[in-house]
Protein backbone atom coordinates (compact mmCIF):
# COMPACT_ATOMS: atom_id res chain seq x y z
CA UNK A 1 0.00 0.00 0.00
CA UNK A 2 1.55 3.72 -0.88
CA UNK A 3 2.90 5.35 1.55
CA UNK A 4 1.82 8.86 2.02
CA UNK A 5 2.78 10.14 5.72
CA UNK A 6 6.09 8.93 7.06
CA UNK A 7 8.18 9.77 10.06
CA UNK A 8 11.97 8.90 10.85
CA UNK A 9 12.80 8.84 14.28
CA UNK A 10 11.50 12.32 14.91
CA UNK A 11 12.50 13.96 17.87
CA UNK A 12 12.66 17.76 18.98
CA UNK A 13 14.27 19.23 22.35
CA UNK A 14 13.97 22.47 23.72
CA UNK A 15 17.34 23.11 25.10
CA UNK A 16 17.24 19.95 27.69
CA UNK A 17 13.50 19.53 27.85
CA UNK A 18 12.76 16.68 25.12
CA UNK A 19 9.29 16.73 23.83
CA UNK A 20 9.26 14.02 21.12
CA UNK A 21 11.64 11.44 21.07
CA UNK A 22 12.08 9.15 17.46
CA UNK A 23 8.98 8.97 16.67
CA UNK A 24 8.19 6.63 13.52
CA UNK A 25 5.23 6.44 11.74
CA UNK A 26 3.59 5.34 8.63
CA UNK A 27 0.10 6.31 7.33
CA UNK A 28 -0.84 4.89 3.91
CA UNK A 29 -3.23 5.77 1.59
CA UNK A 30 -6.72 5.68 2.02
CA UNK A 31 -5.53 5.10 5.95
CA UNK A 32 -7.55 7.18 8.97
CA UNK A 33 -4.75 7.46 11.32
CA UNK A 34 -5.91 8.44 15.33
CA UNK A 35 -3.32 9.48 16.91
CA UNK A 36 -4.02 9.31 20.41
CA UNK A 37 -2.08 10.60 23.66
CA UNK A 38 -2.96 12.80 26.56
CA UNK A 39 -2.47 16.41 26.81
CA UNK A 40 1.20 17.52 26.67
CA UNK A 41 2.07 13.93 24.99
CA UNK A 42 3.38 15.62 21.85
CA UNK A 43 0.58 15.36 19.32
CA UNK A 44 0.41 18.63 18.43
CA UNK A 45 4.05 18.79 18.11
CA UNK A 46 3.94 16.20 15.71
CA UNK A 47 1.45 17.44 13.84
CA UNK A 48 3.39 20.95 13.43
CA UNK A 49 6.18 18.93 12.32
CA UNK A 50 4.31 17.03 9.96
CA UNK A 51 3.05 20.80 8.82
CA UNK A 52 6.94 21.91 8.82
CA UNK A 53 6.07 24.45 11.22
CA UNK A 54 8.75 23.07 13.62
CA UNK A 55 12.04 21.74 12.74
CA UNK A 56 13.43 18.59 14.54
CA UNK A 57 16.23 18.26 16.36
CA UNK A 58 16.74 15.35 14.28
CA UNK A 59 14.72 12.86 12.02
CA UNK A 60 12.39 13.74 9.15
CA UNK A 61 9.07 13.72 8.30
CA UNK A 62 7.54 13.19 4.72
CA UNK A 63 4.60 13.45 2.59
CA UNK A 64 4.22 11.83 -0.36
CA UNK A 65 7.81 10.66 -0.30
CA UNK A 66 9.11 14.45 -0.13
CA UNK A 67 10.32 15.99 3.04
CA UNK A 68 8.50 18.72 4.12
CA UNK A 69 11.65 20.89 5.41
CA UNK A 70 13.07 20.58 2.16
CA UNK A 71 10.54 20.31 -0.31
CA UNK A 72 8.68 23.37 -2.14
CA UNK A 73 5.58 24.60 -1.32
CA UNK A 74 3.55 23.23 -4.10
CA UNK A 75 3.82 19.77 -1.76
CA UNK A 76 0.88 21.76 0.27
CA UNK A 77 -1.07 21.67 -2.95
CA UNK A 78 -3.04 18.24 -1.96
CA UNK A 79 -2.80 18.76 1.95
CA UNK A 80 -5.45 19.96 4.19
CA UNK A 81 -4.82 20.69 7.82
CA UNK A 82 -6.25 22.35 10.96
CA UNK A 83 -4.01 22.91 14.07
CA UNK A 84 -5.16 23.24 17.74
CA UNK A 85 -8.14 25.46 17.94
CA UNK A 86 -9.19 26.58 14.88
CA UNK A 87 -9.47 30.53 14.24
CA UNK A 88 -10.49 33.22 11.80
CA UNK A 89 -10.48 36.84 10.96
CA UNK A 90 -13.05 37.52 13.57
CA UNK A 91 -14.43 40.45 11.49
CA UNK A 92 -14.79 38.79 8.10
CA UNK A 93 -17.89 36.29 8.01
CA UNK A 94 -17.49 32.54 6.83
CA UNK A 95 -17.86 33.18 3.41
CA UNK A 96 -15.21 35.93 3.60
CA UNK A 97 -12.47 33.90 5.68
CA UNK A 98 -13.28 30.43 3.31
CA UNK A 99 -12.90 33.06 -0.35
CA UNK A 100 -9.88 34.23 1.20
CA UNK A 101 -8.08 30.89 1.91
CA UNK A 102 -9.47 29.92 -1.45
CA UNK A 103 -7.67 32.69 -3.13
CA UNK A 104 -4.26 31.87 -1.49
CA UNK A 105 -4.98 28.30 -2.53
CA UNK A 106 -5.18 29.80 -6.06
CA UNK A 107 -8.91 27.66 -6.49
CA UNK A 108 -11.74 29.49 -7.89
CA UNK A 109 -13.34 31.61 -5.15
CA UNK A 110 -17.05 31.73 -5.22
CA UNK A 111 -17.45 27.74 -6.23
CA UNK A 112 -14.99 26.75 -4.20
CA UNK A 113 -16.35 28.48 -1.12
CA UNK A 114 -20.07 27.56 -1.90
CA UNK A 115 -18.95 23.66 -2.35
CA UNK A 116 -17.09 23.82 0.94
CA UNK A 117 -19.83 25.30 3.08
CA UNK A 118 -22.38 22.71 1.48
CA UNK A 119 -20.24 19.92 2.52
CA UNK A 120 -19.40 20.94 6.18
CA UNK A 121 -23.35 22.35 6.39
CA UNK A 122 -22.27 25.86 6.88
CA UNK A 123 -24.21 27.40 4.28
CA UNK A 124 -27.05 28.74 7.00
CA UNK A 125 -23.76 30.60 8.41
CA UNK A 126 -22.19 31.95 5.58
CA UNK A 127 -22.91 35.67 6.38
CA UNK A 128 -22.04 35.35 10.33
CA UNK A 129 -18.79 36.81 11.41
CA UNK A 130 -16.70 34.30 12.68
CA UNK A 131 -16.58 36.28 15.79
CA UNK A 132 -20.19 35.45 16.06
CA UNK A 133 -20.13 31.84 15.41
CA UNK A 134 -20.79 29.17 18.22
CA UNK A 135 -17.51 27.17 18.92
CA UNK A 136 -18.86 24.33 17.06
CA UNK A 137 -19.33 26.52 13.74
CA UNK A 138 -15.73 28.05 14.42
CA UNK A 139 -14.65 24.05 13.99
CA UNK A 140 -16.60 23.58 11.13
CA UNK A 141 -15.11 26.51 9.39
CA UNK A 142 -11.49 25.50 10.94
CA UNK A 143 -12.54 22.03 8.48
CA UNK A 144 -13.80 23.99 5.97
CA UNK A 145 -10.67 25.42 5.57
CA UNK A 146 -8.87 22.33 6.12
CA UNK A 147 -11.01 20.94 3.00
CA UNK A 148 -11.56 23.61 0.60
CA UNK A 149 -9.03 21.91 -2.11
CA UNK A 150 -10.28 18.72 -1.79
CA UNK A 151 -7.51 17.69 -0.25
CA UNK A 152 -5.61 14.08 -0.79
CA UNK A 153 -3.83 14.16 2.63
CA UNK A 154 -5.87 16.01 5.64
CA UNK A 155 -3.46 16.56 8.69
CA UNK A 156 -6.36 17.10 11.54
CA UNK A 157 -5.40 18.49 15.40
CA UNK A 158 -8.50 17.32 17.66
CA UNK A 159 -11.35 18.62 14.95
CA UNK A 160 -14.48 17.39 17.10
CA UNK A 161 -13.39 19.14 20.64
CA UNK A 162 -16.31 21.48 20.22
CA UNK A 163 -18.90 19.58 17.70
CA UNK A 164 -21.92 18.68 19.18
CA UNK A 165 -23.11 15.28 18.72
CA UNK A 166 -24.82 15.60 15.75
CA UNK A 167 -21.73 17.18 14.57
CA UNK A 168 -19.78 14.63 15.35
CA UNK A 169 -21.16 11.75 13.51
CA UNK A 170 -21.79 14.19 10.11
CA UNK A 171 -17.57 14.75 10.32
CA UNK A 172 -17.20 11.17 11.51
CA UNK A 173 -18.98 10.14 7.96
CA UNK A 174 -17.58 12.63 5.76
CA UNK A 175 -14.02 11.56 6.58
CA UNK A 176 -14.86 7.88 6.38
CA UNK A 177 -16.59 8.41 3.50
CA UNK A 178 -13.94 10.32 1.80
CA UNK A 179 -11.18 7.56 3.21
CA UNK A 180 -12.82 5.10 1.48
CA UNK A 181 -14.48 6.58 -1.49
CA UNK A 182 -11.67 9.42 -2.99
CA UNK A 183 -8.54 7.29 -0.94
CA UNK A 184 -7.96 10.29 1.26
CA UNK A 185 -5.41 9.64 3.68
CA UNK A 186 -6.75 11.45 7.00
CA UNK A 187 -4.04 11.89 10.18
CA UNK A 188 -6.42 12.67 13.21
CA UNK A 189 -5.35 13.32 16.78
CA UNK A 190 -7.64 13.19 19.70
CA UNK A 191 -8.02 12.67 23.15
CA UNK A 192 -11.95 11.65 22.93
CA UNK A 193 -10.86 7.85 22.62
CA UNK A 194 -14.43 6.20 22.16
CA UNK A 195 -14.97 8.90 18.81
CA UNK A 196 -11.23 7.39 17.61
CA UNK A 197 -11.96 3.98 18.09
CA UNK A 198 -15.35 4.51 16.17
CA UNK A 199 -13.51 6.61 13.39
CA UNK A 200 -9.89 5.56 12.60
CA UNK A 201 -8.83 2.62 11.25
CA UNK A 202 -5.38 2.55 13.19
CA UNK A 203 -4.42 4.14 16.24
CA UNK A 204 -1.14 5.27 17.26
CA UNK A 205 -0.87 5.84 20.90
CA UNK A 206 1.94 8.61 22.34
CA UNK A 207 2.86 9.29 25.66
CA UNK A 208 5.46 11.49 27.26
CA UNK A 209 6.83 12.25 23.71
CA UNK A 210 7.16 8.57 22.78
CA UNK A 211 5.44 6.60 20.66
CA UNK A 212 4.33 3.42 22.47
CA UNK A 213 2.08 1.73 20.17
CA UNK A 214 0.64 1.31 16.97
CA UNK A 215 -2.09 -0.76 16.71
CA UNK A 216 -5.16 -1.67 13.77
CA UNK A 217 -8.85 -0.80 14.59
CA UNK A 218 -9.08 -5.07 14.23
CA UNK A 219 -6.30 -5.86 16.68
CA UNK A 220 -7.44 -3.59 18.97
CA UNK A 221 -11.36 -5.63 18.70
CA UNK A 222 -9.25 -9.08 19.42
CA UNK A 223 -7.06 -7.14 21.89
CA UNK A 224 -10.05 -5.12 23.96
CA UNK A 225 -10.90 -7.03 27.45
CA UNK A 226 -14.59 -7.95 27.16
CA UNK A 227 -16.40 -9.37 30.61
CA UNK A 228 -19.69 -10.54 32.02
CA UNK A 229 -20.86 -8.68 33.97
CA UNK A 230 -24.15 -10.78 36.76
CA UNK A 231 -26.48 -8.46 38.70
CA UNK A 232 -28.20 -10.19 41.60
CA UNK A 233 -31.11 -9.35 43.82
CA UNK A 234 -29.37 -10.57 47.04
CA UNK A 235 -27.47 -14.02 48.09
CA UNK A 236 -24.00 -12.29 45.62
CA UNK A 237 -21.74 -14.59 47.32
CA UNK A 238 -24.16 -17.88 47.20
CA UNK A 239 -23.60 -16.78 43.35
CA UNK A 240 -20.47 -16.41 43.02
CA UNK A 241 -19.60 -19.72 44.82
CA UNK A 242 -22.10 -21.44 42.08
CA UNK A 243 -20.49 -19.80 39.32
CA UNK A 244 -16.66 -20.96 40.45
CA UNK A 245 -18.19 -24.33 41.08
CA UNK A 246 -19.30 -25.22 37.75
CA UNK A 247 -15.99 -23.71 36.26
CA UNK A 248 -16.30 -19.72 35.56
CA UNK A 249 -13.80 -17.45 36.68
CA UNK A 250 -16.10 -15.28 38.62
CA UNK A 251 -15.30 -12.65 41.08
CA UNK A 252 -17.33 -9.87 43.10
CA UNK A 253 -16.40 -6.35 41.28
CA UNK A 254 -15.96 -3.37 43.59
CA UNK A 255 -19.33 -2.03 42.90
CA UNK A 256 -20.93 -5.75 44.05
CA UNK A 257 -21.63 -7.01 40.63
CA UNK A 258 -20.20 -10.50 39.52
CA UNK A 259 -17.62 -10.29 36.76
CA UNK A 260 -16.68 -13.37 34.56
CA UNK A 261 -13.96 -13.22 32.21
CA UNK A 262 -14.23 -16.68 30.35
CA UNK A 263 -14.96 -16.50 26.83
CA UNK A 264 -17.38 -18.90 27.17
CA UNK A 265 -20.05 -17.01 29.37
CA UNK A 266 -19.14 -14.09 27.54
CA UNK A 267 -19.74 -16.25 24.10
CA UNK A 268 -23.12 -18.00 26.01
CA UNK A 269 -24.55 -15.63 28.63
CA UNK A 270 -27.86 -17.63 28.72
CA UNK A 271 -25.93 -20.49 30.32
CA UNK A 272 -24.90 -18.47 33.11
CA UNK A 273 -28.50 -16.80 32.97
CA UNK A 274 -29.83 -20.62 33.88
CA UNK A 275 -27.46 -21.67 36.17
CA UNK A 276 -28.31 -18.91 38.35
CA UNK A 277 -32.02 -19.15 37.83
CA UNK A 278 -31.98 -23.22 38.27
CA UNK A 279 -30.79 -22.53 41.60
CA UNK A 280 -33.21 -19.89 42.71
CA UNK A 281 -31.48 -16.98 42.59
CA UNK A 282 -33.26 -14.20 41.43
CA UNK A 283 -31.22 -12.36 38.01
CA UNK A 284 -31.47 -8.58 37.85
CA UNK A 285 -28.86 -8.19 34.97
CA UNK A 286 -26.78 -9.93 32.63
CA UNK A 287 -24.11 -8.14 30.20
CA UNK A 288 -21.76 -8.29 27.82
CA UNK A 289 -19.03 -5.51 28.46
CA UNK A 290 -16.30 -5.04 26.54
CA UNK A 291 -13.02 -2.54 27.05
CA UNK A 292 -13.11 0.89 25.70
CA UNK A 293 -10.46 2.30 24.15
CA UNK A 294 -10.30 4.77 27.20
CA UNK A 295 -9.48 2.26 29.66
CA UNK A 296 -7.10 0.39 27.09
CA UNK A 297 -5.78 3.67 26.66
CA UNK A 298 -5.03 4.18 30.58
CA UNK A 299 -3.85 0.97 30.59
CA UNK A 300 -1.58 1.21 28.27
CA UNK A 301 -0.22 4.57 29.09
CA UNK A 302 -0.04 3.61 32.69
CA UNK A 303 2.80 0.63 32.30
CA UNK B 1 3.67 34.66 -9.63
CA UNK B 2 0.53 34.55 -9.62
CA UNK B 3 0.40 32.79 -6.65
CA UNK B 4 2.41 35.98 -5.13
CA UNK B 5 -0.20 38.24 -6.58
CA UNK B 6 -3.12 36.20 -4.95
CA UNK B 7 -1.23 36.93 -1.84
CA UNK B 8 -1.01 40.67 -2.17
CA UNK B 9 -5.17 40.47 -3.09
CA UNK B 10 -6.29 38.53 0.03
CA UNK B 11 -3.47 41.04 2.03
CA UNK B 12 -5.00 43.67 0.60
CA UNK B 13 -8.48 42.31 1.56
CA UNK B 14 -7.82 42.10 4.91
CA UNK B 15 -6.04 45.18 5.87
CA UNK B 16 -8.49 47.42 3.45
CA UNK B 17 -11.26 45.92 5.72
CA UNK B 18 -9.59 46.77 8.73
CA UNK B 19 -10.71 49.44 11.51
CA UNK B 20 -6.99 50.10 12.46
CA UNK B 21 -6.02 51.41 8.77
CA UNK B 22 -9.27 53.48 8.41
CA UNK B 23 -8.84 54.58 12.17
CA UNK B 24 -4.68 55.84 11.77
CA UNK B 25 -5.99 57.61 8.48
CA UNK B 26 -8.71 59.91 10.44
CA UNK B 27 -6.25 60.36 12.69
CA UNK B 28 -3.57 61.60 10.50
CA UNK B 29 -5.90 63.76 8.86
CA UNK B 30 -7.05 65.73 12.06
CA UNK B 31 -3.43 66.30 13.21
CA UNK B 32 -2.93 67.62 9.30
CA UNK B 33 -6.24 69.57 10.04
CA UNK B 34 -5.21 71.16 13.24
CA UNK B 35 -1.89 72.02 11.65
CA UNK B 36 -2.61 73.68 8.81
CA UNK B 37 -2.15 77.10 7.48
CA UNK B 38 1.20 79.61 7.29
CA UNK B 39 2.47 82.53 6.20
CA UNK B 40 2.21 81.25 2.42
CA UNK B 41 2.02 77.35 1.07
CA UNK B 42 5.67 76.48 1.94
CA UNK B 43 4.98 77.20 5.66
CA UNK B 44 1.79 75.18 5.27
CA UNK B 45 2.88 72.34 3.32
CA UNK B 46 6.01 72.02 5.37
CA UNK B 47 4.30 71.67 8.72
CA UNK B 48 2.36 68.45 7.22
CA UNK B 49 5.96 67.17 5.54
CA UNK B 50 7.35 67.80 9.13
CA UNK B 51 4.58 65.98 10.66
CA UNK B 52 5.52 62.82 8.34
CA UNK B 53 9.09 63.14 8.86
CA UNK B 54 8.89 62.37 12.54
CA UNK B 55 4.68 61.29 14.21
CA UNK B 56 2.84 60.42 10.94
CA UNK B 57 5.75 58.03 9.56
CA UNK B 58 7.02 56.55 12.86
CA UNK B 59 3.76 55.98 14.92
CA UNK B 60 1.62 55.82 11.80
CA UNK B 61 3.47 53.79 9.23
CA UNK B 62 4.84 51.63 12.33
CA UNK B 63 1.50 50.84 13.58
CA UNK B 64 -0.06 50.00 10.10
CA UNK B 65 2.95 47.50 9.82
CA UNK B 66 2.63 45.91 13.48
CA UNK B 67 -1.24 45.23 12.52
CA UNK B 68 -0.45 43.22 9.43
CA UNK B 69 2.02 41.06 10.60
CA UNK B 70 1.09 41.66 14.49
CA UNK B 71 -2.87 40.59 13.67
CA UNK B 72 -2.13 36.89 12.48
CA UNK B 73 -0.68 36.35 15.92
CA UNK B 74 -3.18 38.24 18.11
CA UNK B 75 -6.09 36.25 15.73
CA UNK B 76 -3.72 33.34 16.03
CA UNK B 77 -4.46 33.02 12.08
CA UNK B 78 -0.33 32.68 11.34
CA UNK B 79 -0.40 29.07 11.27
CA UNK B 80 -3.08 29.49 8.16
CA UNK B 81 -0.55 31.06 6.31
CA UNK B 82 2.38 28.66 7.20
CA UNK B 83 1.55 25.43 4.82
CA UNK B 84 -0.12 26.69 1.64
CA UNK B 85 0.98 26.60 -1.98
CA UNK B 86 2.39 30.14 -1.91
CA UNK B 87 5.56 30.20 0.43
CA UNK B 88 6.22 32.03 3.49
CA UNK B 89 8.63 34.43 1.58
CA UNK B 90 5.82 35.28 -0.76
CA UNK B 91 3.23 36.05 2.45
CA UNK B 92 5.84 38.13 3.52
CA UNK B 93 6.65 40.44 0.45
CA UNK B 94 2.68 40.44 0.05
CA UNK B 95 2.44 42.08 3.22
CA UNK B 96 5.05 44.53 2.82
CA UNK B 97 4.03 45.66 -0.98
CA UNK B 98 0.55 45.95 0.86
CA UNK B 99 1.79 47.90 3.66
CA UNK B 100 3.82 50.50 1.30
CA UNK B 101 0.75 50.80 -0.77
CA UNK B 102 -1.39 51.81 1.74
CA UNK B 103 1.09 54.35 3.18
CA UNK B 104 1.80 55.56 0.17
CA UNK B 105 -1.85 56.18 -0.50
CA UNK B 106 -2.34 57.39 3.24
CA UNK B 107 0.85 59.82 2.19
CA UNK B 108 -0.94 60.76 -1.25
CA UNK B 109 -4.76 61.66 0.68
CA UNK B 110 -3.27 63.26 3.06
CA UNK B 111 -1.24 65.76 0.79
CA UNK B 112 -4.42 65.84 -0.68
CA UNK B 113 -6.48 66.79 2.08
CA UNK B 114 -3.87 69.15 3.00
CA UNK B 115 -4.00 70.76 -0.62
CA UNK B 116 -7.92 71.45 0.07
CA UNK B 117 -7.78 72.79 3.00
CA UNK B 118 -4.81 75.35 1.82
CA UNK B 119 -6.88 76.37 -0.65
CA UNK B 120 -10.00 76.83 1.34
CA UNK B 121 -8.39 78.76 3.77
CA UNK B 122 -6.77 80.84 1.48
CA UNK B 123 -2.87 80.69 1.79
CA UNK B 124 -1.03 82.75 0.15
CA UNK B 125 1.65 82.28 -2.59
CA UNK B 126 0.39 79.52 -4.86
CA UNK B 127 2.60 77.67 -6.92
CA UNK B 128 2.79 74.64 -9.01
CA UNK B 129 6.64 74.26 -8.82
CA UNK B 130 6.33 74.78 -5.38
CA UNK B 131 3.97 71.90 -5.00
CA UNK B 132 5.38 69.67 -6.89
CA UNK B 133 8.90 70.29 -5.26
CA UNK B 134 6.83 69.58 -1.88
CA UNK B 135 5.05 66.90 -3.07
CA UNK B 136 8.38 64.81 -4.42
CA UNK B 137 9.68 65.48 -0.70
CA UNK B 138 6.73 64.49 0.78
CA UNK B 139 7.59 61.22 -1.10
CA UNK B 140 10.95 61.01 -0.44
CA UNK B 141 10.79 60.89 3.25
CA UNK B 142 7.48 58.18 3.11
CA UNK B 143 10.00 56.01 1.38
CA UNK B 144 12.59 56.77 4.24
CA UNK B 145 10.14 55.92 6.86
CA UNK B 146 8.71 52.69 4.95
CA UNK B 147 12.46 51.48 5.18
CA UNK B 148 12.39 51.74 8.97
CA UNK B 149 9.25 49.89 9.21
CA UNK B 150 11.00 46.35 8.44
CA UNK B 151 12.12 46.12 11.77
CA UNK B 152 8.63 46.53 13.35
CA UNK B 153 7.95 43.47 11.10
CA UNK B 154 10.36 41.06 12.55
CA UNK B 155 9.47 42.47 16.00
CA UNK B 156 5.69 41.85 15.76
CA UNK B 157 6.95 38.22 14.18
CA UNK B 158 9.27 37.56 16.91
CA UNK B 159 7.06 38.86 19.91
CA UNK B 160 3.74 37.06 18.02
CA UNK B 161 1.35 40.03 18.30
CA UNK B 162 1.25 44.15 17.83
CA UNK B 163 2.33 45.52 21.01
CA UNK B 164 5.75 44.98 21.67
CA UNK B 165 6.23 46.62 17.62
CA UNK B 166 3.84 49.54 18.52
CA UNK B 167 6.01 49.83 21.85
CA UNK B 168 9.09 49.62 19.59
CA UNK B 169 7.80 52.42 17.28
CA UNK B 170 7.14 55.09 19.95
CA UNK B 171 10.60 54.61 21.35
CA UNK B 172 12.12 55.18 18.11
CA UNK B 173 9.76 58.63 17.97
CA UNK B 174 11.56 59.61 21.43
CA UNK B 175 14.63 58.73 20.08
CA UNK B 176 14.00 60.94 16.86
CA UNK B 177 12.65 63.90 18.92
CA UNK B 178 15.33 63.71 21.86
CA UNK B 179 18.25 62.59 19.92
CA UNK B 180 17.71 63.99 16.61
CA UNK B 181 18.89 67.42 16.76
CA UNK B 182 22.59 66.13 18.71
CA UNK B 183 25.34 65.21 16.49
CA UNK B 184 23.89 61.67 16.31
CA UNK B 185 20.68 62.43 14.46
CA UNK B 186 22.38 61.85 11.00
CA UNK B 187 23.37 58.47 12.12
CA UNK B 188 20.28 57.25 13.94
CA UNK B 189 17.78 56.00 11.25
CA UNK B 190 14.95 57.36 12.82
CA UNK B 191 16.06 60.89 12.66
CA UNK B 192 17.41 60.80 9.52
CA UNK B 193 13.99 61.73 7.42
CA UNK B 194 13.36 64.75 9.88
CA UNK B 195 17.16 66.09 9.19
CA UNK B 196 16.38 64.97 5.45
CA UNK B 197 13.85 67.24 5.12
CA UNK B 198 14.78 70.54 7.26
CA UNK B 199 18.06 70.82 5.37
CA UNK B 200 16.28 69.69 1.87
CA UNK B 201 16.27 72.80 -0.21
CA UNK B 202 19.99 72.33 -0.23
CA UNK B 203 19.87 69.28 -2.67
CA UNK B 204 17.67 66.30 -2.89
CA UNK B 205 19.89 63.97 -0.72
CA UNK B 206 21.53 66.87 1.74
CA UNK B 207 22.73 64.51 3.85
CA UNK B 208 26.12 62.39 4.02
CA UNK B 209 25.52 58.87 1.95
CA UNK B 210 26.02 57.11 5.56
CA UNK B 211 23.19 58.62 6.18
CA UNK B 212 21.10 56.79 3.36
CA UNK B 213 23.30 53.65 3.39
CA UNK B 214 21.96 53.23 7.48
CA UNK B 215 18.49 53.59 6.04
CA UNK B 216 19.05 50.33 3.36
CA UNK B 217 20.81 48.87 5.86
CA UNK B 218 18.07 49.04 8.59
CA UNK B 219 15.21 47.61 6.05
CA UNK B 220 17.81 44.54 4.37
CA UNK B 221 18.16 43.91 8.26
CA UNK B 222 14.31 43.72 9.19
CA UNK B 223 12.95 42.02 5.99
CA UNK B 224 15.24 39.66 5.59
CA UNK B 225 15.26 39.06 9.31
CA UNK B 226 11.28 39.03 8.72
CA UNK B 227 11.67 36.24 5.74
CA UNK B 228 14.14 34.44 7.48
CA UNK B 229 12.02 34.28 10.83
CA UNK B 230 8.98 33.09 8.99
CA UNK B 231 10.60 30.41 7.25
CA UNK B 232 12.75 29.15 9.53
CA UNK B 233 11.86 29.55 12.87
CA UNK B 234 9.89 26.93 15.02
CA UNK B 235 5.66 27.81 15.07
CA UNK B 236 4.51 26.53 18.21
Amino acid sequence: MQEIIRTESLTKRYGTHSVLQNVSLTVHRGEIYGFLGLNGAGKTTTIRMLLGMIRPTSGTAYINGRSVIEAKPDLWQQVGYMVETPYAYPNFTVRDNLRLIAKLRGLPENSATESVMEKLRLTPYADTKAKNLSLGNAQKLGLAKAMIHNPSVLILDEPTNALDPAGIVHVRELLRRLAKEEGMTVFISSHILEEMSKLASRIGIIHGGALLEEISSREFEQLRRKRLTVKVQDRRETASRLLLQAGYNARIADEGNIEIADDEAIRQPERVAKLLVDADLSLAGLTVEEEGLESYFLQRVSE
Amino acid sequence: MKLLWNAVYTENRKLSRSPVLWGMLVFLLFVTGIRSGGADWNEHLGNMSFLFASVFGLMGFGTITAWVFGREYADRTVKDLLALPVSRTAIVIAKGLVIAGWCLASTLMIFGFSLLLGLLIGVPGFSWSMIMKQFGELLLIAVFHLLLCSPIALLASISRGYLVPIAYAFTTLMIALTAGPTALGAYLPWSIPALHLSMSGLTTFPLGKASYVILVLVFAVGALGTMSWWKRADHR
